[in-house]
């Protein structure tokens, strides 16, 4: 009742126009329902070599549009992500380890010779104690040796604040990768 | 074809009418029709496990046949540039009593003229009206539209065709 009052609003197909194309329809129906409509679709059916109600085969070619454009979506949010998101050149404080590092001698040119103490002693561990032996030797090179600037026992180690020192030992982690080294040759890390 | 393909086919060509009349207001003439029409029954046999509702079957018909008479469409547009006014050139053809045929052939002209300058969206609901005679909720649920706009496209469409009729006969 709605819709039809609706569309006596927007106002019906004018009254002449309506008979045209009802003119139409019949002419139309007429040569149609003259034709053999069915038999001329069942031969048709069977010729057809799609079989009813078998879908065509996808082709490889038609990857969904919707697929390649999430691809795409995905490129494009990895590259701004690498853009904006990527972490800086390293800060100054993880050059300043690695000069200092750079600077210190080569583990192999070390006297291993500190034994660790039994950890129920509460004494640092074999790998605090070849840290600690490699910045004795590098102070005593240093003393010892012309002189090297910024290689007193006081620079060694430049001072950090906590975030320095957690982003330099767990974001760069380059004295786990030091250590690491070693770890074949002394068994712990 | 087995049994209950065979029972399947029966009702759909229940509506073989229905669908004809659809593609004879999208296409140029009879001959064109029938030819889409059987495009149209060749495609919903292949697609019989989708039907839902068994129901709704002259409305899936219809959509079904909407589709097939636009891909057609768009197929010509690529293949020829037939301008619009050889389009309702043979329906004329179909008009055959010989004492009118030149009055009721040129109406016919005219209003497949009018109807295909239309743009496609008013057109298909013009036609899915006039010649399917869709009620607007089928039309509704046919387009995938909200009513007010199939009433609104419908009101657009039917004002456009009617002008130009005006203005032809003039």
């Amino acid at each position: 009742m709605i819709n039809q009052a609706k569309e006596k609003q927007i106002g019906d197909l004018p009254e002449r126009l309506r008979l045209i194309i009802n003119r139409e329809i019949e002419g139309g129906l007429e040569r149609f329902r003259s034709g053999d409509f069915e038999s001329r679709l069942a031969s048709r059916l069977k010729s057809t070599p799609q079989k009813a109600g078998v879908r065509p085969e996808r082709r490889w070619f038609r990857i969904p549009a919707l697929g390649a454009a999430g691809a795409a979506v995905l490129a494009l949010v990895a590259i701004l992500w690498l853009g904006v998101f990527r972490r800086p050149a390293p800060p100054a404080a993880s050059r300043a380890i690695g000069l200092t590092l750079g600077r210190l001698p080569g583990f192999r040119s070390l006297d291993i010779s500190v034994r660790p103490e039994p950890p129920s002693s509460g004494a640092p561990s074999l790998s605090t104690a070849i840290v600690s032996r490699v910045l004795v030797s590098a102070a005593h090179e240093a003393s010892s040796g012309p002189a090297a600037p910024g290689l007193s026992p006081k620079n060694l180690v430049p001072r950090y604040s906590l975030q320095q020192k957690i982003e330099i030992l767990f974001g760069h982690r380059m004295i786990e990768r030091a250590l690491s080294t070693y770890k074949n040759k002394f068994g712990e890390v | 074809m087995t049994a209950s393909d065979d029972a399947i086919f029966r009702r759909l060509l229940d509506f073989r009418e229905d669908v004809f009349a659809v593609c004879l207001g999208m296409a140029r003439n009879a001959s064109d029709a029938e030819d889409l029409c059987h495009d149209v029954f060749l495609k919903a046999f292949a697609r019989t496990d989708g039907i839902r509702r068994p129901g709704a079957l002259r409305v899936w018909l219809l959509r079904i046949a909407r589709t097939t008479c636009l891909d057609h469409h768009r197929r010509r547009r690529r293949l020829s540039t037939v301008s619009v006014e050889d389009l309702p050139e043979s329906s004329t053809a179909d008009i055959r009593t010989p004492a009118s045929i030149s009055a009721a052939a040129e109406d016919v002209r005219r209003l497949k003229d009018a109807i295909a300058r239309l743009p496609r969206k008013q057109r298909e609901v013009l036609v899915l009206r006039e010649y399917g005679e869709l009620s607007y909720e089928d039309l509704s649920r046919t387009l995938n539209l909200r009513p007010g706009t199939v009433m609104s496209r419908l009101n657009r469409a039917r004002l456009a065709v009617a002008s130009a009729m005006e203005e032809s006969h003039d």
